[in-house]
């Protein structure tokens, strides 16, 4: 589909401040729900958006050798809780670098990570996962 | 394929984008229904708890929803939130396990029932009556019963409130939790009143929402838009209380006329450089006609009964005003019959110096002048800007230049906001330009007669 080859990139998405939110008026919240909107729509449209999705509140945290260790909540280890990710095709780091700093969540305090996925993985392989090879992907079908 | 999957296909769907658009009002309207939901259920006692379920849940949707795309169903997903969470909060504060299960019972109808019919169980006017009577009770200041409003019924932000009182968000936040302490305290029901209790209330009411127009009216400057906004929502609630025949009074009819017939004129009250105009000034094209159809049918309404409140009589001058084709053709002795019967309900200076105006168009400037003179003579009325605003036009009619211009200097030095002072520039500027003109022309004539 894209003429240059891509890579996929993982955003990760991280709230430092959700005060920052929560102060918001319901109108700026409606005006920031556009702004992503208009965002995920317009890597979609260019192929970029691969799949994306927020993170529920909840979690569980399996720890131990054996496994046995298992907390509840979300890894708290981190005060920048992941709220979730998007996984896009970019051409290179560069341009992964230039889609994050347009993330509409940046000027409230969030952080984006940028992680490419390492190449020559069996898992994705087997199950399909979007690799460097295959762009476009059912999931927005 | 979980829910989240789902989410975020639907968002990014184009055509999935009409159907999970949301609109401005979104996260304020949710918040009014849940606010009106989440009291039913657990009571009025515990508005702290309830504000902070509804604030959390309108937040978790701003937070899912920027990543994932808004859902098929956006209220109802709020109101899940809000359930879930409301029943964790019970849980914490082990509130009465009858609450929990009233609780469970109406998520369980929730789940059962389809998505977008759960989402306004059909109680809405009925919650929101019931809560603008908690927040209006007579034992509540006024302003605290705004403020209050505001929050609840309106669901503002307490920035929004503070910038519409001028007041810090801490001060505001403070009176909030002092006017649900003392809900908590007096022990309130969410029920309707009824009987005498229902008129001490209504009243309550009414002064609550006059007030809460009044505040958006006042305020021509800074944040124009939160002003306007507070006008709407009074006109709104007021509204609500029509919908619904335990509101539905003269009375109600009575202030909503008068909103309307105010509102209407707000097109034409800034020039182009946003300068406040008089009505002598104002383009009366620009006058919302629809909103004054509305206003005159609420006034007709009003007159049903024989209640005369104060409402009636400021909504009857307001209407003389708007059915005015110009200024000079206004009924003023009509408006100054209706402030005589406003002097003897509500006897207050600034009710007095509007009847001077009228006064003045009826009798001349002289008479009013005297009028004036006797209410003048409290303190009160001459800190106001107000009173030497009108003096000062008086003495202008009557070419008292400089008499007029005392009055024009002290109004602007009392004036607060700046259109308002930005006005009296304006007069002084014409009073000097009339002067200076006056001037030439004596200067002229002993010349002239020396010839």
């Amino acid at each position: 589909m894209s003429l240059e080859p891509t890579s996929p990139y993982l955003l990760i998405f991280r709230d430092t401040s959700p005060d920052l939110y929560r102060a918001l008026s319901p109108e700026e919240r409606v005006a920031l729900l556009n702004r992503w909107r208009a965002w995920a729509h317009q890597l979609k449209d260019t192929g970029k958006l691969v799949q994306g999705s927020p993170l529920a509140d909840e979690g569980r945290v399996v720890k131990g050798p054996r496994g046995r260790h298992v907390v509840d909540g979300p890894y708290a280890e981190s005060k920048e809780e992941i709220v979730g990710y998007f996984l896009v095709n970019a051409a290179d780091f560069e341009e992964a670098t230039a889609i994050a700093g347009e993330c509409p969540g940046l000027p409230h305090g969030m952080v984006v990570e940028i992680r490419p996925l390492a190449d020559c993985c069996a898992v994705s392989r087997t199950l399909e996962v979007p690799s460097a090879s295959s762009s476009q992907h059912e999931v927005f079908a | 394929m979980t829910a989240e999957t789902e989410t975020v296909s639907a968002a990014s769907r184009p055509d999935s984008a009409q159907s999970s658009e949301i609109v401005e009002h979104f996260f304020r309207e949710q918040s009014r229904r849940l606010y009106g939901t989440l009291t039913r259920i657990l009571g009025p006692r515990d508005l702290s708890i309830i504000e902070d379920v509804v604030q959390e849940a309108c937040f978790r949707a701003l937070r899912t929803w920027s990543i994932g795309g808004i859902p098929d169903n956006p209220a109802g997903w709020i109101t899940r939130v809000a359930i879930n969470l409301a029943r964790d909060a019970m849980r914490r504060t082990q509130m009465a396990t009858t609450k929990e299960a009233a609780l469970i019972a109406f998520f369980e109808q929730q789940e059962s029932t389809p998505l977008a019919a759960a989402a306004g169980d059909g109680k809405l006017p009925d919650d929101s009556l019931r809560l603008l009577f908690v927040c209006c009770h007579p034992s509540i200041s006024p302003e605290a019963q705004v403020m209050l409003s505001l929050k609840v019924l309106c669901g503002f932000t307490t920035r929004q409130i503070a910038v519409a009182f001028t007041s810090s968000d801490a001060a505001v936040e403070k009176q909030l939790a002092r006017t649900k302490r003392r809900i908590r305290e007096l022990g309130m029901a969410f029920d309707l009143p009824e009987g005498e209790e229902l008129a001490l209330r209504l009243n309550s009411a009414h002064i609550a929402l006059y007030l809460l127009f009044n505040e958006g009216y006042k305020a021509s400057s800074g944040e124009r838009p939160i002003h306007e906004e507070l006008c709407r929502e009074a006109i709104r609630l007021t509204v609500l209380l029509l919908d619904h025949p335990v509101g539905r009074t003269p009375r109600s009819h009575a202030l909503l006329a008068l909103m309307l017939l105010t509102a209407a004129r707000f097109p034409s009250r800034l020039s182009m450089s946003g300068d406040l105009l008089r009505l002598t000034d104002q383009d009366r094209t620009k006058w919302d006609q629809a909103l004054i159809n509305r206003g005159l049918f609420h006034l007709g309404q009003s007159a049903e009964g024989d209640d005369f409140s104060e409402y009636h009589v400021q909504a009857g001058i307001a209407a003389t005003h708007c059915i005015a084709p110009s200024y000079e053709s206004t009924d003023w002795s009509q408006i100054l019959e209706l402030y005589d019967r406003l002097v003897a309900i509500k006897p207050t200076a600034i009710v007095a110096l509007n009847r001077a105006v009228a006064l003045s168009h009826v009798k001349g400037p002289e008479a009013a002048l005297a009028a004036l003179e006797t209410i003048g003579s409290g303190e009160s009325l001459k800190s106001h800007y107000l009173f030497h605003a009108v003096t000062g036009e008086l003495h202008s009619r009557l070419n008292h230049h400089e008499r007029a211009a005392d009055c024009f200097r002290q109004a602007l030095n009392l004036a607060e906001l700046r259109p308002e002072q930005a006005h009296f520039e304006r007069q002084l500027e014409r009073l000097y330009i009339s002067r200076d003109h006056r001037e030439r022309e004596v200067g002229h004539r002993p010349a002239e007669s020396h010839a």
